[in-house]
């Protein structure tokens, strides 16, 4: 059974990017468009994505605050996420990392590289 | 007929010829929809086209040759979103492909001939995936009438690290009507490290003149220690307040001690902005020497200067923290910064 | 006295009152044609928006530090999904200061449970007056959040407290129900970094939000009002406020930035004594201080008004309180014009005080009163027989049908420059509602207007009560997706 991952972003040609880059190295993809999105996704499939690649700027619930909600709860808090975004700045990567993510990326990013970061973590 | 009706009979007119005008615009309108709609699908056919092609680098020659302008326009628009999106081998695919599409050319003639915006985006996508006839076309827009141009194709060298003569960039960007802009500073300092020679040079030449702030920021990111005494000397005597509090700023960027003097008599200079760069490079250096100093800006009568004074000491560890709590007793506004910098600094 | 010789007295008084009446109409609408073609000029000169990745990638590392003052009374509804809303803001590096400015509901408590708030210190300097601060609080969840409990002072008030509060080099003074779009600040910013020396303020567009869809704190769809008032004040807004801003600010004339957005230099405000307490329309007399002072001592400045960056508002669906809303207009602008009556006409005050403040009297002063004694008498006038059909055309022409070129010619540029509505169908409904507003809503806010006056001059105090809808979905002008 492929892994499952869950890539959040409201940027559809990233999203493509992404998609196309994780199903042909045979994982299943599941899209969200925004933290509320991603929340909810989460909770549907009760917590069983293997990954999560997050953006940090999205609406109203920004990636920040779904590593927050993340990481209040016991089934959520195992799921490795692996933020994905423009924000560059110092304290910002001190966020993520210290908010519990497991990898920070910054935009422009080298697909092969979150690939293969991504490979690492899941096994 | 009198003026007064002549007025109603006009007013008529004007009022009937809008509304002509803007029915006329809302089926253009109309029309655009159904256009845009053309255009997205398109837009969406082209990138998952780009996604497959990028990743596997596979190009499907037939695909490609068949794209027309409109389609070659909607690439050069995802260009800058990509570019701002990957980096590495991606990118690369991704610029064999504008290549071998033509999307390069284009803009290339765009940069020529096109109309002010066409060539600032053209700078821009350029300055992103061109090669070196493009690096030649962008530096001959360093004469372009047009100042946005003249700053784009300046960002866009700036951003390859690559420029014939900075002479030259500084020449273009001096005779304009430019006011400071740290568009310029983003320039400069993309040159540092490599031009650092020339920009040192410029600094004290009179062309570089209107240029200088940013030529001085610039040398702070050379990492350059032979460009010491300059800055040094500047910080001290030049008659400019700006290029004082500019020289401090890089000093303090660059972090070598030989800037004691400096910042000493930056420290007591007459200007605000001086003391706060001076108060700011002594933390970033860590001149011990300046600390009686920085603690007597605690109680400076401009109120950024106390409190770069005070966001200064507490840098100073133990030292600097045993001058916060002196100054803590006493009964002056700068007591109160020093009491509400220690406690949030704990 | 026979009814003929009374008429041969009227006549030359009704037909010097017309003229009075008809020139100050032509005059009128002579300064809003100017003020379209220059919006025209301006808007068409600009290079094309950019996308906000584009302007992330170029001012991203260089776009100054902002604090976002977010003054609040009684926003216990709605202030948790605004402040989060700001949070999410796509802009590099900003602060967010709210000021519970007394509030006498829930609003401070809602923001500690939302954030699990705890109280801070702060160090600042008291540079503006303002009432006492009761607490600072703030989180470690959100480090760039602070919020500040005071009491109650007003919207001036509470702005100077987070104007004293700050260390940034600019603030952005908005209304807690604001609801900015993600890219509103990078956008507004610009004239800061590419003129830091000159720009003192800048004014960002406001927009009504009513028949919008609200998700998330977000516009995600652009829609048209449907309730006729809120129409007619969508028409009102691109006409008056959008084209005439982007003119005066081309004309280096601007002397209004709404409260709702506006981003100042901090140095500047504190050098004018922030924000007033005694006045109503603190937002117009800010600018108006800021002018003063920069001509005082004749150091060049740039105010300028951006029409990208956006800002939506809900506007008043019911005439009450839309009437409520103008008449306060009304009084700031008298109280300003009155604390500041030396510059009206002034050279020292270049431009601004000739120009700029003798635009104002004459469209916002002097026009309504006439154009109000005009539909009161000419009529009559004509009725009677005291005056001739052509007075009484012109004056129709002069007060409602040059006004629907003017409407619909705000609503051309809008569709040409700016094509902020989406649907083909908005443009019909905005004509249509172009040519309906010269026929009933402008004369009422005319009326409104010499209401305004007329409370200046008795000297009332006040707010007067705004309720609050919010952004709750009930039969909502703001559609919201749950």
């Amino acid at each position: 059974m492929g892994k499952r991952i869950l890539i959040v972003d409201d940027d559809p040609l990233l999203v493509k990017l992404l998609q196309h880059k994780l199903s042909s190295n045979g994982y299943d993809t599941v899209i969200a468009h925004d933290g509320a999105d991603a929340l909810r996704s989460v909770s549907a499939n009760k917590g069983r994505f293997d990954l999560i690649v997050l953006d940090a700027m999205m609406p109203e619930i920004d990636g920040f605050e779904v590593l927050r909600k993340l990481g209040q709860h016991q089934s959520t808090k195992k799921i490795p996420v692996v933020m994905l975004t423009a924000r560059r700045k110092e304290q910002d990567v001190v966020a993520g990392l210290s908010l519990g993510a497991r990898d920070y990326l910054v935009k422009p990013f080298m697909p092969d590289e979150l690939l293969t970061r991504i490979g690492r973590i899941l096994n | 007929m009198g003026l007064l009706e002549s007025l109603w009979w006009g007013s008529l007119l004007l009022s009937g010829l809008s509304i002509l005008i803007a029915g006329g615009l809302v089926a253009m309108r109309a029309v655009n929809v159904v256009i845009e709609g053309r255009r997205a699908r398109r837009r969406d056919e082209l990138t998952t086209y780009i996604v497959v092609a990028l990743d596997a680098d596979s190009p499907t020659p037939d695909f490609e040759s068949r794209l027309n302008g409109r389609d070659r326009d909607l690439l050069a628009e995802v260009a800058m979103e990509l570019f701002e999106m990957v980096k590495g081998g991606h990118l690369e695919r991704f610029t064999a492909l504008l290549k071998r599409t033509g999307v390069i050319d284009a803009a290339r003639r765009r940069l020529r001939q096109g109309k002010s915006f066409q060539r600032v985006r053209a700078a821009r996508l350029l300055g992103a995936y061109g090669d070196e006839a493009a690096a030649d076309d962008l530096f001959l827009r360093l004469r372009d009438r047009d100042v946005n141009v003249r700053l784009a194709a300046a960002t866009a060298l700036a951003d390859r690290g690559e420029v014939r003569s900075m002479w030259e960039l500084v020449h273009s960007l001096s005779y304009a009507a430019i006011r400071s802009t740290p568009r310029l500073r983003h320039v400069f300092r993309g040159f540092a490290v490599q031009h650092a020679d020339e920009i040192i040079a410029l600094a004290t030449d009179p062309i570089g003149r209107h240029l200088r702030p940013f030529l001085i920021d610039a040398i702070g990111h050379s990492g350059r220690f032979d460009a010491l005494p300059f800055l040094i000397d500047t910080a001290m005597s030049d008659p400019d307040k700006q290029m004082r509090a500019e020289a401090l700023a890089a000093l303090g960027r660059l972090g070598h001690p030989d800037a004691v003097d400096a910042v000493i008599g930056g420290l007591v200079d007459s200007e605000w902005p001086v003391r706060v760069q001076a108060a700011k490079c002594a933390a970033a250096v860590g001149i011990g020497e300046a600390v009686p100093l920085v603690e007597r800006l605690v109680e400076d009568p401009v109120w950024w200067v106390r409190h770069q004074a005070a966001e200064s000491l507490s840098s100073f560890g133990e030292v600097g923290h045993a001058a916060l709590e002196r100054l803590a007793l006493h009964n002056t506004p700068g007591a109160l910064v020093a009491q509400r910098t220690l406690f949030e600094k704990r | 006295m026979s009814a003929d010789s009374l008429l041969a007295i009227l006549e030359p008084t009704a037909q010097i009152v017309a003229l009075v009446v008809i020139v100050t109409g032509l005059a009128n609408n002579a300064v809003y044609t100017v003020e379209i073609l220059v919006a025209w000029l301006e808007l068409r000169g600009r290079p094309p928006v950019e996308r906000s990745g584009a302007l992330w990638s170029e001012f991203g590392d260089i776009a100054m530090p902002i604090t976002l003052i977010v003054p609040a009374y009684n926003e216990e509804a709605t202030i948790v999904e605004s402040v989060r809303s700001f949070l999410s803001l796509n802009y590099p590096v900003f602060d967010i200061v709210v000021v519970n400015d007394g509030s006498k509901d829930g609003t401070l408590q809602a923001l500690i449970d939302e954030f699990l708030l705890t109280p801070v210190v702060r160090d600042f300097e008291p540079e503006v007056v303002h009432r006492p601060i009761r607490q600072l609080l703030g989180t470690e969840n959100h480090p760039n959040l602070l919020v500040v409990d005071k009491a109650n002072g007003g919207k001036a008030d509470a702005l100077n407290a987070g104007i004293n509060l700050t260390r940034l080099p600019l603030f952005c003074a908005v209304d807690a129900d604001s609801i900015l779009d993600p890219d509103a600040l990078i956008r507004a910013v610009v004239p800061f970094i590419e003129d830091p020396e000159r720009t003192v303020a800048v004014g960002g567009t406001i927009r009504i939000a009513n028949g919008c869809t609200v998700r998330g704190g977000r516009i995600v769809d652009v829609g048209l009002a449907r309730q006729p008032l809120a129409l007619l004040q969508t028409v009102e807004y691109l006409r008056a406020f959008l084209m005439a801003r982007v003119a005066q600010s081309r004309m280096r004339i601007l002397t209004l930035i709404s409260g709702a957005f506006g981003i100042f230099q901090r140095d500047v405000a504190v050098a004018v004594g922030g924000f007033s307490q005694n006045t109503v329309g603190e937002d117009f007399e800010i600018v108006v201080k800021i002018h003063r002072h920069m001509l005082e001592r004749g150091r060049p400045y740039v105010i300028e008004y951006v029409p990208d960056p956006v800002c939506w508002t809900e506007a008043p669906e019911s005439l009450i309180v839309l009437g409520r809303q103008r008449i306060r207009w009304q009084r700031g602008a008298l109280e300003t014009f009155a604390k500041h009556k030396d510059m009206l006409f002034n050279p020292r005050y270049g431009r601004v005080g000739i120009l700029g403040f003798g635009l104002i009297l004459l469209t916002d002063v002097l026009s309504p009163f006439f154009e109000c004694l005009g539909l009161l008498l000419i009529p009559a006038f004509w009725a009677i027989g005291a005056l001739d059909a052509s007075y009484a055309l012109a004056f129709m022409a002069v007060s409602f049908s040059y006004g629907v070129f003017l409407s619909i010619g705000a609503i051309v540029l809008e569709e040409l420059e700016l094509k902020r509505f989406p649907k083909v169908v908005d443009l019909v409904v905005l004509t249509v509602a172009a040519i309906v507003e010269n026929f009933g809503y402008r004369q009422i806010n005319n009326v409104w207007r010499l209401v305004g006056c007329w409370r200046y001059l008795r000297g009332a105090e006040g707010w007067g009560s705004m309720p609050r809808r919010g952004f709750r979905p009930s039969a909502s002008a703001v559609r919201r997706d749950p």
